[in-house]
């Protein structure tokens, strides 16, 4: 609000200084503005569907005509889900995958023949668009994600991953309406169904709360996928991935001083966690602690390791100087390993979440993969 | 370094409700059937209350518009 405050005097201030050139340079930067933002949606697929969908529906409201209708029910499809899905980083990824609708129509619907594997999924009117978007949102997550673990996960589990992907997605769309709708009909109905399935939900959406779902989870998932291609379901397959939730779980919920475990070592999962969330302890002790815990997991001979990084948000409101300190000292920690240590940065994604108390946090979550 | 994100594309067919109808009997015909049932529920599925199909081992499944069939339906089409 004081920034556009402050904008407007400094125009006030233009306008008064140079009167109607003032004024007449104001209008060109705005027009040079107005057509590097068209170009900039332009340029990018989903925003023109978006805008598309907005010009289509005004003519079906105009016209009521079928094309018209067509038109907009798909291009707001796929621009919203896709614009979604891209707040949704998993590892150098976006998940689920983008979707793209194609309609099957006119001469087509009496002679196209479904390919195997092919989902064709009937809409209703563009009046009830948001039952559209829940069902293609259901349809993408399911064919999308998880690919190559789900056979080995239990089916309470999986539900309840599907269902929060769902759910994520569609809180991306920031429509309300959609989100209602999806939370009343979809997703409190399954999870009342089950106990089994409750409690893993419970697990997941703490997870998923200090942003660790599909940032570490689904990421560590899909290697497993890749990992065990091929090989039959075994019990210690399915062990390992729900203890892999546990020991995730017990990093979301650990409250201020408390111990949980950061490494986890399986057959077929090697990873561990490093924490800098401690304000005293990062500002009091600086990265040495940091990194002899990174050598100690490297000697453990960790396939991967996560640093999660949570800084305060309101630290800087009421010390600004240790706010400072906090990032530079986060900075040089991750300079140090990467100079360090043979590793490679896989990605880095930056956040805001929850911490256990409800506080907003400002979070970062860099995927390391040491070079043995 | 901003991690790059990756792009690929998952296409799914859709159809409009009012020519879903014809759609449904090419489809019956072509796979010379007398009625289509829900994979899931075993219900008759009609014009009125088709929602999804598809094809696997290389036969036509079809799904009623109960939320809780298409639900299952989905989740049955990725084993």
């Amino acid at each position: 609000m004081a920034a556009i405050l402050n904008i407007l005097v400094e125009i006030i201030e233009l306008i008064k200084k140079y009167g109607i050139l003032g004024l007449l340079l104001l209008f060109i930067a705005l027009c040079i503005y107005l057509i590097i933002h068209f170009f900039r949606i332009l340029l990018d697929e989903d925003k023109s569907n978006c805008w598309r969908g907005k010009v289509y529906k005004s003519i079906y409201k105009l016209t009521k005509k079928r094309e018209a209708e067509k038109k907009y029910i798909a291009n707001d499809i796929a621009g919203r889900l896709n614009l979604a899905r891209r707040q949704m980083p998993f590892g150098k990824e976006s998940i689920p995958k983008a979707l793209k609708v194609e309609w099957i129509d006119g001469s087509q619907v009496e002679s196209y023949i479904p390919k195997e594997g092919e989902l064709v999924v009937k809409l209703e009117s563009a009046e009830t668009q948001e039952k559209n978007i829940v069902s293609l949102a259901q349809a993408l997550v399911s064919r999308t994600t998880l690919i190559g673990v789900r056979y080995i996960l239990n089916e309470p589990l999986e539900n309840a991953m599907d269902l929060n992907l769902v759910k994520n997605l569609l809180n991306e769309i920031r429509n309300r309406t959609i989100l209602d709708w999806y939370m009343r009909y979809e997703y409190m109905p399954k999870i009342d169904q089950r106990e089994d399935l409750k409690e893993w939900n419970s697990k997941i959406v703490e997870i998923d709360e200090r942003g660790l779902f599909t940032r570490l989870l689904l990421v560590e998932l899909d290697n497993y996928g890749k990992k065990i291609a091929g090989r039959l379901k075994t019990n210690e397959m399915e062990l390992e991935i729900e203890e892999l939730i546990e020991f995730l779980y017990k990093i979301a919920t650990k409250t201020y001083g408390e111990n949980a475990p950061l490494d986890y070592l399986t057959k077929n999962i090697k990873i561990g966690v490093l924490i800098v969330g401690e304000t005293s302890k990062v500002l009091f002790s600086g990265i040495e602690p940091y990194i002899r815990a990174f050598i100690h997991k490297l000697n453990q001979r960790i396939e991967a390791i996560y640093v999660l990084s949570f800084s305060k948000e309101f630290l800087r409101e009421y010390d600004e100087k240790s706010s400072k300190v906090f990032e530079e000292i986060q900075t040089f920690l991750h300079q140090k390993i990467e100079q360090d240590f043979k590793v490679q940065k896989d990605f880095e994604l930056a956040y805001s979440c929850t911490d256990v108390n409800g506080r907003r946090r400002k979070a970062k979550c860099i995927r390391y993969i040491p070079i043995y | 370094m901003k991690t790059k994100i990756v792009d690929m594309k998952e296409v799914i067919k859709i159809v409009h409700h009012k020519e879903a109808g014809d759609f449904l009997k090419f489809i019956i015909r072509l796979e010379k059937i007398e009625e289509a049932t829900c994979y899931i529920c075993g219900a008759k599925v009609t014009l009125e209350n088709f929602k999804a199909l598809t094809r696997k081992s290389g036969k036509i499944l079809f799904c009623c518009d109960k939320l809780e069939c298409y639900r299952f339906f989905i989740e049955t089409l990725r084993k």
